[in-house]
C-alpha cells in the first residue's frame, strides 16, 4: 500500500519534474559553454589589441571572471545530474547491491549538504553586496550584485537538483528498484563512460561514411 | 589533530562519498572540533572567489580546446600524419603512439576521451602489421599519461592554484621533463624491439609524397600548441590568455576543415561543463579546507609532527613517494592530487624542497598511478577499445613503462635541475634550497 503510493508519487510527480529539470539543466550547460566561447573571444580580442595597438581594453579579465563564476555553479548542477562528481569506488564496487544503494544515498545526502551550505553562505555574500550596493574595486566599477546573484542562482539550481535526485532515489530504493536508483545517483562506472565515448566515435564514423 | 584529519579523510573517501563533498565535510568536522570561531561563514566568500579566479579559468578553456580538436577529427588526422613520419624507427607505429600523445597534450581534461580517440585508430593496426600486442597496448596507456606533464597541463594549473606556485614557472619546468620522459618511453620501445625484433611488426609502407601531404594535417595543430605554449614562455600572455587564443585558433582550424558542426560544439560544451563542474566543486571544497587548516594551525602541527619523528628531508620524500604511488593505484589523478597536495606540500616546502620542482615530481607520481593496476584509467580505456582479450595484456604491456617512469622519478630527485634549469634560465626563477 505505502509502496504503491510511493511509486505513484515517484512516477507521477517526481519523474516529470526530473525530466524537466534535466532539460533545463542541459540548456544551462549549453549557455555555460557559450559563455566560455565568449570569454575566449573577449580575451583573444584583448590580447590582440593590446599587443598590436598597445591599447589596453580594461575589464576583459574582470568580465570573463564573472562569466566563469556563473558558468561554474550551473556546471555544478549539470555535473550532479550527469553523475560526474568523482567518487572513489574501489571498496564500493565489492559491496552487495543494497549496501551500494545505501552508500549512494549517503553520498547524495552529503553532496546536498555541501551545496546547501554553499548556497546559504553564498547568500550572505550576495545580500552583503546588495546592502552595501558594492561595486568592483576596478576601473569598471561593475555593480557586483548582478554576477553574484546569477552565480547564486546556479547554486540554487544545484541544491534543487541534488534534493530532487536524492528524493527520487529514496523512493526507488523503498520500492526495491535498485538499478533505477543506481542510474540516478550511483557511480558512473568506467565501462559506462568508455561505452559512451565509443558510441560517439561510432556515430561519427557512420556519419563520415554516408555521403553528404 | 593529524590523526583525526586522516581518519575522516579515509573514512569519507573510502565510503565512496564524492571527493568534493568529502573534503567539505572534513573541513566542517575540523572547524567544529578545533576552532572556536564560526569558520564556515567564510565558505560563501571562498566559493565566490574560487569561481571567478582568473587563473583557474584557463582550465575550462583548455578542456574546450582539446574537445574541439578531438571531436572535429583533427587529432585523428594528426596521428595519421605522425605515423607517416615516425614509423621507420624500430617499433614503428608504437613510437608514433607516444609521439602523438606527447604533442597532443592539451586535452588532458578527459584522459578517457583522448585514449578512446587514439585507441580506436591505432588498435586495428596491431593485427594488420603484426605488432606485439601487449607492448603496443602499453605504449597507448603510457603515452596517455604524458598529457598531464607536458604543458598546457590542467593538473599543473590545479597544483599551482593549490600551492600558490607560479603557473608560468610550472609550465617552464614541465617542458624538459616531459620531453625527456617521452624520449625515455620511445627508447624503451626501441630497446624492446631491438631485443626482440619480432615485436616491432612489419614496416608500414610510406613514401615522400604521402609524407609531405600529411604535413597539412600535422602542422596546423602543431602551430596551435606552439602559439599556446610559446606565448606563455615568451611572456606575451598568461596561461589563461594562451588558453583563450588556443581555443579560438582551434575553432578556426576546425571551421576551415568544415568540421565545426553544431554536433561537435554541443558535445564539446557538454563535456567541458561536466568536467568543469566536477573540478570546480572539488576546488571550492579544497580551498575551504586549506583555509580551515591554516586557521586551526594544522600545517604547523604537520610540520612539527614530521620533525618530532626525526625524519630527514629525503626520508620524508621517500615516504611521500611511496604513499602517492600506493594511492595512485586506486585513485584517479585529479581528485588524488587535490586531496593530498594541501596536506603534503606545506611539509615538503618547510623542508626547503622547491615548490616548482615538487609540482613536477607530483605529476610524475600521478602518471605512474595512471598506468598502475588495478585502477589505472588509461589501462581500462585501452582494454575496452580492444573489446577482446584479457586486461592483463594491458597491465603487462605497461610494466616496462612503469619502470621508465621510475627511472624518470629517480632522475628528477637526483638532478632537480631537470625541472629547474629552464625556469632559471628563461624565467629568472630562484629555486628554494634544502634546509
Amino acid at each position: 500500500m505505502i509502496s504503491d503510493i510511493a511509486r505513484r508519487f515517484g512516477e507521477g510527480l517526481l519523474d516529470p519534474v526530473l525530466a524537466g529539470t534535466r532539460r533545463f539543466s542541459s540548456y544551462c550547460a549549453w549557455a555555460g559553454g557559450i559563455i566560455f566561447f565568449a570569454i575566449a573571444l573577449l580575451i583573444t580580442a584583448e590580447v590582440v589589441v593590446r599587443r598590436a595597438f598597445s591599447i589596453s581594453l580594461t575589464g576583459a579579465d574582470e568580465l570573463s571572471g564573472y562569466g566563469f563564476a556563473i558558468a561554474t555553479t550551473f556546471a555544478f548542477a549539470y555535473a550532479t545530474l550527469e553523475r560526474a562528481h568523482i567518487r572513489v569506488d574501489t571498496a564500493y564496487l565489492y559491496l552487495p547491491t543494497l549496501w551500494q544503494a545505501l552508500f549512494d544515498l549517503l553520498a547524495a545526502l552529503l553532496l546536498l549538504c555541501f551545496f546547501g551550505l554553499l548556497m546559504r553562505h553564498g547568500w550572505e555574500v550576495v545580500s552583503e553586496t546588495f546592502r552595501m550596493n558594492a561595486q568592483s574595486n576596478t576601473p569598471l566599477h561593475a555593480p557586483l550584485i548582478y554576477p553574484q546573484f546569477a552565480w547564486w542562482l546556479g547554486l540554487l539550481l544545484s541544491v534543487f537538483v541534488a534534493l530532487l535526485l536524492l528524493l527520487r532515489a529514496v523512493i526507488h530504493i523503498l520500492v526495491g528498484e535498485f538499478a533505477a536508483s543506481r542510474a540516478l545517483i550511483g557511480t558512473r562506472g568506467m565501462e559506462e563512460e568508455i561505452a559512451d565515448e565509443l558510441a560517439i566515435l561510432d556515430q561519427r564514423a557512420t556519419q563520415e561514411k554516408t555521403p553528404r | 589533530m593529524i590523526a583525526t584529519t586522516l581518519f575522516w579523510l579515509c573514512l569519507l573517501m573510502g565510503a565512496a562519498i564524492s571527493v568534493a563533498a568529502s573534503m567539505a565535510m572534513l573541513s566542517f568536522v575540523l572547524s567544529a572540533q578545533y576552532s572556536s570561531m564560526p569558520l564556515i561563514r567564510a565558505l560563501g566568500e571562498i566559493g565566490w572567489s574560487t569561481s571567478n579566479d582568473s587563473i583557474i579559468m584557463a582550465v575550462p578553456l583548455y578542456i574546450l580546446m582539446g574537445e574541439i580538436l578531438m571531436r572535429a577529427g583533427i587529432a585523428e588526422r594528426m596521428y595519421e600524419a605522425m605515423r607517416q613520419w615516425m614509423s621507420w624507427l624500430p617499433g614503428g607505429l608504437m613510437n608514433a603512439n607516444i609521439g602523438f600523445c606527447a604533442v597532443f597534450s592539451a586535452s588532458s581534461g578527459s584522459a578517457v576521451a583522448t585514449a578512446a580517440t587514439i585507441g580506436t585508430v591505432a588498435i586495428p593496426e596491431i593485427k594488420r602489421h603484426g605488432y606485439n600486442e601487449r607492448l603496443f597496448l602499453g605504449t597507448l596507456a603510457a603515452g596517455g599519461t604524458l598529457d598531464i606533464l607536458i604543458p598546457p597541463s590542467i593538473n599543473l594549473i590545479v597544483y599551482g592554484a593549490l600551492t600558490d606556485t607560479s603557473i608560468p614557472q610550472l609550465y617552464l619546468a614541465g617542458f624538459l621533463p616531459g620531453f625527456i620522459c617521452a624520449l625515455l618511453m620511445i627508447v624503451t620501445v626501441i630497446a624492446a624491439c631491438l631485443w626482440r625484433p619480432e615485436w616491432g611488426g612489419r614496416r608500414s609502407p610510406t613514401d615522400w609524397p604521402t609524407r609531405l601531404r600529411s604535413l597539412l594535417d600535422l602542422i596546423p595543430p602543431l602551430l596551435i600548441f606552439l602559439v599556446v605554449i610559446g606565448s606563455i614562455y615568451a611572456g606575451l600572455a598568461t596561461a589563461t590568455e594562451a588558453a583563450a587564443l588556443g581555443l579560438v585558433f582551434s575553432c578556426v582550424l576546425a571551421a576551415a576543415r568544415r568540421q565545426l558542426t553544431i554536433g561537435v560544439i554541443k558535445l564539446a560544451m557538454e563535456s567541458c561543463m561536466k568536467i568543469t563542474g566536477m573540478t570546480m566543486a572539488i576546488l571550492v571544497a579544497a580551498n575551504f579546507l586549506l583555509f580551515v587548516m591554516a586557521m586551526i594551525g594544522l600545517n604547523q602541527q604537520l610540520t612539527a609532527g614530521i620533525t618530532t619523528l626525526g625524519l630527514g628531508p629525503y626520508q620524508t620524500l621517500t615516504i611521500v613517494i611511496i604513499v602517492l604511488v600506493l594511492l595512485g593505484t586506486f585513485m584517479e589523478t585529479l581528485p588524488m592530487m587535490i586531496a593530498t597536495v594541501p596536506i603534503i606540500a606545506p611539509v615538503m616546502f618547510a623542508f626547503g624542497f622547491d615548490p616548482v620542482w615538487f609540482g613536477i615530481l607530483i605529476i610524475l607520481l600521478m602518471q605512474t598511478g595512471m598506468i598502475s593496476p588495478p585502477v589505472g584509467v588509461t589501462l581500462f580505456v585501452v582494454q575496452s577499445i580492444r573489446r577482446s582479450g584479457s586486461v592483463n595484456d594491458v597491465f603487462i604491456g605497461s610494466l616496462p613503462f612503469m619502470l621508465t617512469l621510475a627511472v624518470m622519478i629517480g632522475l628528477l630527485v637526483a638532478f632537480p635541475s631537470i625541472a629547474l634549469i629552464v625556469p632559471e634560465m628563461l624565467g629568472n626563477y630562484k629555486p628554494a634550497v634544502l634546509r
